[in-house]
């Protein structure tokens, strides 16, 4: 995926200067786990690995336990099973004011009574860092995110989007081992996110410490990670850059969880079509040729996947689709189209995204374009892909 | 019933803040006024009879005459009863202000414990702890008096001090708690991640945010050292004795001279509000703002 860096407001590249980097370091989790008291199981096992400079950026739905998992390796949270390493030291049991690792937290959490100056320079004062070298490192980083205006500002006298750029300065100062950021974006109005989600990402790449980043949102997942890893109730579902995730995602979960709007998942069945197969699908075939996997399925139900920028007007694609046009939004750009099967549907919806011009009228049937190499296939019962 | 209060709206509206009323708002609001004007005399009624009957010259006191404003203010009763209240308005000074500034000082650092830095068994200790309250001063008497003289703490001030730093610890204890549960748990998290421990973060991260607490805390601690009577003249020898035995010794006698009295008892009270009055304006909010996203 793109890795757009948005220009931030004062912060040339030529100003900044040369921000500390560290010699490599790594987070690296073993077998993870977290049960709660009362024995609510938050994480399974977890085994993931962020390597120096890498950005991960760990997404899913809310309470499938992912700012657990930073909070275990912030040491804010006692790990049950598994182990935790910061580079080869084994932190597992070690205090979090021991971890040489900074956080950004989703409310910011600034020492209200302290100035921006302090509050920046509170994690060097407390690993003993002397003024004159406090100085000069706040100051610095200061100047990188734009802050040396407001240095000697209270937390009360700024705004949001001032706020959260001194907690990320506040987390940079102490070129820590590790960045952990826990959806340090989700309180900015949408046009601040965009431009902090660039923010983010350039300094992140200037000082190069591994940083695991939580969000439920997958549009900041796709966009500022180098790998993202798919959480689903604790249980790691899928690990890979941008683009694996979204091109083989695993399983049904992760193919509709990536993605805007998310993909369609409609129930078919495989039948066997001349040499090769195909799947039903609400009266329609879909021919898949020789796609390998489906053999021993013919005659069973699977689950059909088709991301909605898959599906085109008619004419495109190499196979069609009947369906009927219940309602269309246009967004300027394209046409998002919300379509029922024609007849037979079951009430099966398919969101579509076409093009602008797209010859469709709500409430008539239409013809639709699929991409049959673009189409995904999962077992109907545990959802892992097929192929 | 209701209107839109207009701009320049109509009879009895002072004020175009926008807001619908009813149109019997402002008969409502008289009322209202009026009876509590009414509770309020009522209640300074004995302030009353203090003032004027400390500010009357000797000869002009009289229980018949007690509701009369004073023909001529004189402040003779002060001069009169200044010498007899001067050591023990020290010693209470000397007994008060410890009393209350440590075991502020200890509830705060037993609240955040308590509320931020918990640990297995923290609200069965902080159960223990309040019911300490609940025990009255008499019922400990006995055994405090023991433990005061077998410890040689007995007959001055800083016996007197500890045992209200004790007594204190409580309430102080329930003030800070309280007042620290309501601080961000992420406030406390961003410190340790910073590398703070439990002393530091207390002192730079909670401490600063705390001066309500301290107010509250301070003003009813300094309240009660200065005002309790019990345990000053039990645990003190006469010199050491608080203002409040000084003041018993005047207005406790056969004949009461109430001009006297009445002075004592207005200077004695004197500090009391002047804490209240100099602690007050850290009643105010806003210590937290911006420190979440806000």
């Amino acid at each position: 995926m793109t890795e757009t860096t948005a220009p931030a407001p004062g912060a040339s590249a030529a100003a900044a200067p040369a921000l500390p980097r560290r010699p490599a370091a790594g987070i690296r989790l073993e077998k993870v786990g977290k049960r709660f008291r009362g024995g609510v199981d938050a994480v399974h096992a977890l085994d993931l690995a962020v390597t120096p400079g890498e950005f991960v950026v760990l997404v899913g739905p809310s309470g499938c336990g992912k700012s657990t998992v930073l909070r275990m390796i912030a040491g804010l949270e006692e790990v049950t099973s598994g182990r935790v390493f910061l580079g080869d030291d084994d932190v597992t049991n070690e205090l979090p004011q021991r971890r040489d690792i900074a956080m950004v937290f989703q409310s910011y959490a600034l020492y209200p009574r302290m100035t921006v100056r302090k509050n920046m320079a509170f994690g060097l004062r407390m690993r003993g860092v002397r003024r004159p070298e406090r100085d000069q490192r706040v100051t610095a980083v200061a100047r990188t995110l734009g802050l040396e205006p407001l240095l000697e500002r209270r937390p009360a006298a700024l705004s949001g989007g001032q706020r959260q750029r001194v907690a990320m300065g506040r987390a940079i100062v102490r070129e820590p081992a590790a960045f952990l950021m826990d959806e340090p974006l989700s309180n900015l109005d949408a046009k601040l996110r965009v431009e902090m989600r660039g923010e983010i990402i350039r300094v992140q790449r200037r000082i190069a410490a591994p940083t695991l980043y939580v969000t439920h949102d997958q549009t900041e997942a796709m966009t500022m990670g180098d790998r993202v890893a798919i959480l689903r109730d604790g249980v790691l579902q899928q690990l890979g850059t941008p683009d694996e995730v979204y091109d083989r995602p695993v399983n049904a979960f992760v193919a509709g969880f990536i993605g805007s709007p998310s993909m369609n998942l409609v129930p078919g069945t495989v039948e066997r079509d001349g040499d090769g197969v195909a799947v039903a699908v609400a009266g329609s075939m879909l021919a898949l040729g020789d796609r390998p996997g489906l053999g021993d399925r013919v005659g069973g139900p699977v689950t059909v996947g088709i991301r909605p920028e898959d599906i085109h007007a008619e004419g495109r694609g190499d196979a069609a689709l009947d369906v009927d046009v219940v309602r269309l939004e246009s967004l300027g750009s394209e046409l998002v189209a919300y379509l029922t099967f024609a007849g037979n549907g079951g009430g099966a919806q398919l969101t579509a995204r076409l093009d602008r011009k797209a010859q469709l009228e709500e409430g008539r049937p239409a013809r639709v374009g699929v991409d049959l190499e673009r189409i995904y296939l999962f077992d109907a019962e545990s959802g892992a892909a097929i192929g | 019933m209701t209107a839109v209060a207009e701009p320049g709206g109509d009879r009895g509206r002072g004020r175009d803040d926008g807001r619908i009323r009813s149109r019997w708002a402002p008969y409502v609001t008289t009322v209202r006024y009026l009876v509590l004007f009414a509770l309020a005399c009522f209640f300074l009624m004995p302030v009353y009879a203090l003032l004027v009957t400390a500010l009357k010259s000797p000869s002009e006191v009289s229980v018949v005459r007690m509701w009369q404003w004073p023909h001529t203010l004189s402040l003779d009763n002060f001069h009169l009863v200044w010498p007899k209240l001067r050591d023990g308005f020290t010693n209470s000074v000397l007994m008060a202000l410890p009393a209350s500034i440590l075991s502020s000082v200890l509830g705060a650092a037993n609240g955040f414990v308590l509320a931020k830095w918990r640990f297995p068994g923290a609200d069965f200790v902080f159960a223990l702890i309040l019911f300490g309250m609940f025990i009255p001063y008499q019922a400990v008497l006995i055994p405090m008096f023991q433990t005061m003289s077998a410890t040689g703490l007995r007959g001055g001030i800083p016996g007197l001090v500890l045992v209200h730093v004790i007594y204190g610890l409580p309430i102080t204890t329930l003030i800070f708690r309280s007042y620290f549960a309501g601080i961000s748990e992420e406030l406390i998290e961003a410190a340790k991640v910073d590398g703070a421990g439990m002393l530091r973060t207390f002192a730079f991260v909670a401490l600063p945010v705390a001066p309500p607490a301290f107010a509250v805390a301070m003003i009813w601690q300094f309240t009660s050292a200065w005002n309790d009577f019990l345990f000053g003249v039990l645990l003190t020898t006469k010199e050491r004795w608080p203002i409040t035995v000084a003041l018993n010794n005047i207005a406790g006698s056969q004949a009461v001279p109430f001009n006297e009295a009445m002075a004592s008892a207005l200077l004695a009270c004197l500090p009391t509000l002047l804490v209240y009055i100099l602690l007050g304006r850290f009643f105010m909010r806003g210590l937290m703002a911006g420190a979440l996203k806000g």
